[in-house]
């Protein structure tokens, strides 16, 4: 029986984590963005050891970053052996992230590739929406949203800066 | 997506600036856009 690779990360208070990708200037910045965080938001990582060069840094990433805030834990999966778990939020390319908010709801938000450069940025603006509920959609946006009877796949296609 | 981790991707649907945005693997659009061309440009597609 697969066992289910969980790697729940809660805040290190006492302890001075070493943070080797976020600065500390950035950390404060970021910290203080994350006051604002009313809900909990849960990270779920896919990785893998073979064939993906960007796995470690990702994971190291959004450790770092959930260190940041209490609100915030992260869950890694491994994608060639978690295949409930991949099944479950259909994984297909790794690293992959999926932001769920506290009560394990899927928004069908997903990172793939390493949030670097502007996606970092990105990836705490989607935190912060999950987390508070609220986005910076007009009204009209809304409504027409909620009017939609089918599917839509948005993939969005960036580089790192 | 990050394009230049995933290049079969990219490939696929043209990449060839950011940030480009495909809907239901058909439609696309390239570059920031504003919400309400956003918007108009998802009906468009699935309509």
């Amino acid at each position: 029986m697969p066992v289910r690779g969980v790697f729940a990360y809660a805040r290190q208070s006492e302890v001075e984590v070493l943070h080797v990708l976020i600065g500390k200037k950035d950390q404060e910045s970021i910290q203080s963005h994350f006051q604002a965080l009313t809900g909990k938001v849960r990270m779920v990582l896919f990785e893998a050891a073979m064939d993906c060069p960007y796995c470690s840094q990702t994971k190291e990433l959004v450790t770092e970053l959930a260190d940041l805030s209490p609100q915030i834990d992260v869950e890694v999966y491994n994608y060639h052996t978690d295949d409930a778990a991949v099944r479950k939020y259909g994984i297909t390319k790794i690293p992959a992230i999926v932001l769920l908010d506290g009560n394990e709801k899927d928004y069908g938000i997903r990172f793939y590739g390493i949030p670097s450069g502007y996606e970092f940025s990105t990836l705490i603006e989607d935190i912060m929406m999950i987390s508070t509920g609220k986005t910076s959609l007009t009204e009209k946006t809304i409504e027409t949203l909620k009017s939609l009877k089918e599917k839509v796949h948005l993939q969005v296609f960036v580089t790192p800066t | 997506m990050e394009a230049s981790e995933f290049p079969e991707l990219s490939e696929r649907f043209d990449v060839y600036g950011v940030p480009k945005t495909v809907i239901n693997d058909v439609g696309s659009m390239e570059g920031a856009i504003p919400e309400n061309t956003f918007m108009e440009k998802i009906l468009q597609t699935i309509n």
